[in-house]
């Protein structure tokens, strides 16, 4: 049981004795869910982030969750993560794979910046052909235009 | 399933037809077209075989729907059918004069069908003119009965190219990309698809496992090369029609998408993705040589070459202005680079024409898709279709027509359908189920076993 709690305390003790990390935490110890799996990241870490049309820029909201990203991984440096990007339905097939693909490269890129090395993150695009979210509409849409973070 | 023709062509054109052929006159955009009527064959006597009547009516209905479906011609009535059985019978050409003239008939085809001495189908027919009232042709044709739609295919370019005087497309096969949906989970299932081009005989060549996507005929084999989700490194597969082998073209760092085969068979030219930047590549299928042809830094994609394989026009974003994707051609070996779009919008997936006078591009405009065409050196730009969503034009064998993917409005599947430019009809492609990203290969010169 110590051993347990020692697991899980352990990481959180190290982060806040660390100042050089991001302010917010978003590692929620009360949570049942493995840490460091890809379920614990999806649960308690924003996986995604969004993109204006026909656009690969990082937004300063977008930062925020990357930063919050980064952060995690930080905490588990032993897990690879794989970055898919996606692009709405309101563009050509080709063309949307590479923009994809770029806008995944954006976020590897970015988290780089903040201290994740290149070497852990992966990057895949499935242009506008992987929606997760099916519909129409620019609600819709703007969900799609997204980079997602997988915990291998 | 075997395929094998043998063809025993036995040609005697009868009387010289004068200019009087064909005028086709363009009234104020619309064509009329042309008024024909197609016999169902004959049975020979004495040959009993019911399946012989199941042939000819097969045969004969295939070659109206080749013909009218091109748009140049209209099938006559079936009312006509009893009246010219009697006057075949009777042997009666000349009482044909004024009934077809009262129906404006212009083309008359007729003729016989058995089993010759192998067991095959064997087809007399004749082609008269009743402009000129004379017989522009007389041809016996054979092939086994598993072939018989080839043979119907083949007596419809004959009829064709009597008369409008160049190929048509009617032996052909499309792949695409098959789309179903699961009802339970709404996911899409994408399968690579190949047909007949008017939609006989669709049989799928992946099981929907792996996101597949671009399918490009080679022109020179009955090969298709695609891109697929299989490997963790998306990338482009070939997969041979006749051996039914389906391999990775190499081995990249990258992702490898957009294939295109140059026409002399020995290319494939696609973009090869490397964070972020997708230039355009160009790899000997032969020697399995890459060779670099656009520069870094930009999305330089689906590329195609020009019939001779001099040039090769491709979409790209390397325009001042970063919302500008435009067309640009360069020479087969990457140089001479020049833009060639020069409208508003976005200008994607260019496709040059068989006789390499034009290319068709999807372009964006605000929320707007449309195929166009214009010249290779930018000029005369028309647009062809508008609608809701319009992409991955690809032109017929022989140019006439326009194959695209078009979803009609919000929440609509996708479908293939072509264009006529001259007659300018809209038809809807014959797939099983939603359909995009079609590519067109005339069969003609190729046997599949």
């Amino acid at each position: 049981m110590r051993k347990k709690l020692l697991g899980i305390l352990g990481p959180v003790l190290l982060l806040t004795a660390c100042e050089s990390g991001p302010s917010q935490k978003n590692v929620n110890v009360g949570s049942s869910v493995t840490p460091g799996t890809s379920e614990d990241f999806r649960t308690n870490v924003k996986d995604r982030i969004f993109f204006d049309f026909n656009k690969c820029n990082i937004t300063p909201e977008a930062q925020k969750v990357l930063e919050s990203q980064a952060s995690w991984l930080k905490t588990y440096p032993n897990t690879l993560a794989t970055v898919e990007g996606h692009c709405d339905e309101r563009g050509t097939r080709e063309y949307n794979l590479a923009l994809g693909k770029r806008r995944a490269e954006a976020v590897k890129k970015n988290l780089g910046n903040v201290g994740i090395s290149k070497k852990r993150i992966k990057t895949i695009s499935y242009g506008k052909d992987k929606p997760s979210v099916i519909g129409t509409g620019e609600e819709v849409w703007q969900k799609n235009r997204t980079a997602i973070t997988i915990i291998n | 399933m075997k395929f094998l023709v043998y063809f025993l062509i036995l040609f005697s054109l009868h009387n010289n037809v004068e200019a009087n052929i064909l005028n086709i006159e363009i009234n104020q955009g619309k064509y009329e077209p042309i008024p024909i009527l197609i016999m169902d064959l004959k049975k020979k006597s004495p040959n009993k075989d019911n399946d012989l009547l199941y042939f000819s009516i097969c045969i004969s209905s295939t070659i109206r729907k080749d013909l009218e479906s091109s748009g140049f011609f209209s099938s006559v009535l079936d009312e006509m059918q009893e009246i010219s059985k009697s006057l075949l019978d009777n042997n009666d050409l000349k009482s044909f004069k004024s009934t077809f003239m009262s129906k404006n008939i212009k083309f008359f085809f007729y003729g016989e069908i058995t089993y010759n001495d192998n067991s095959k189908i064997e087809i007399n027919f004749s082609l008269f003119d009743l402009i000129s009232f004379s017989k522009l042709s007389n041809l016996s044709i054979s092939g086994s009965k598993e072939n018989w739609k080839k043979l119907a295919h083949t007596i419809s370019n004959h009829i064709y190219k009597c008369i409008i005087r160049e190929n048509s497309y009617f032996n052909s096969l499309i792949t695409f990309i098959d789309e179903t949906i699961s009802c339970h989970t709404g996911k899409k299932s994408k399968r690579l698809c190949i047909m007949d081009w008017d939609g006989y005989n669709p049989r799928y060549l992946t099981n929907g496992k792996n996101l597949v996507l671009t399918p490009r005929f080679s022109s020179r084999k009955l090969e298709i090369a695609y891109m697929s989700y299989e490997n963790e490194i998306p990338g482009i597969f070939l997969y041979n029609l006749i051996t039914k082998e389906n391999k990775l073209l190499g081995n990249f760092h990258g992702m490898t998408f957009a294939p295109n085969f140059s026409n002399d068979g020995n290319s494939i030219i696609m973009s090869l993705e490397e964070k972020g930047s997708s230039s355009i590549y160009k790899m000997n299928i032969n020697t399995k040589k890459m060779k670099s042809l656009t520069s870094y830094g930009f999305i330089d994609t689906s590329p195609c070459y020009s019939p001779d394989d001099s040039s090769i026009v491709f979409s790209s974003d390397r325009g001042f202005d970063n919302n500008k994707i435009g067309l640009y051609i360069m020479d087969a070996n990457g140089k001479n680079l020049r833009k060639i779009s020069s409208g508003d919008g976005k200008y994607f997936q260019p496709a040059w024409s068989p006789d390499g006078n034009w290319i068709a591009f999807t372009k964006q405009c605000d929320s707007v898709f449309y195929i166009g065409i214009l010249r290779p050196d930018g000029s005369e730009e028309k647009t062809i279709i508008s609608g809701y969503l319009v992409e991955s034009p690809c032109w017929s064998p022989n140019g006439r027509e326009i194959m695209f993917t078009m979803e009609v409005g919000p929440g609509d599947k996708p479908h293939l359908y072509r264009i006529n430019l001259l007659e300018n009809s809209l038809k809807k492609i014959n797939t099983p189920h939603g359909a995009s990203d079609g590519s067109w290969i005339d069969l003609s010169n190729k046997i599949i076993k």
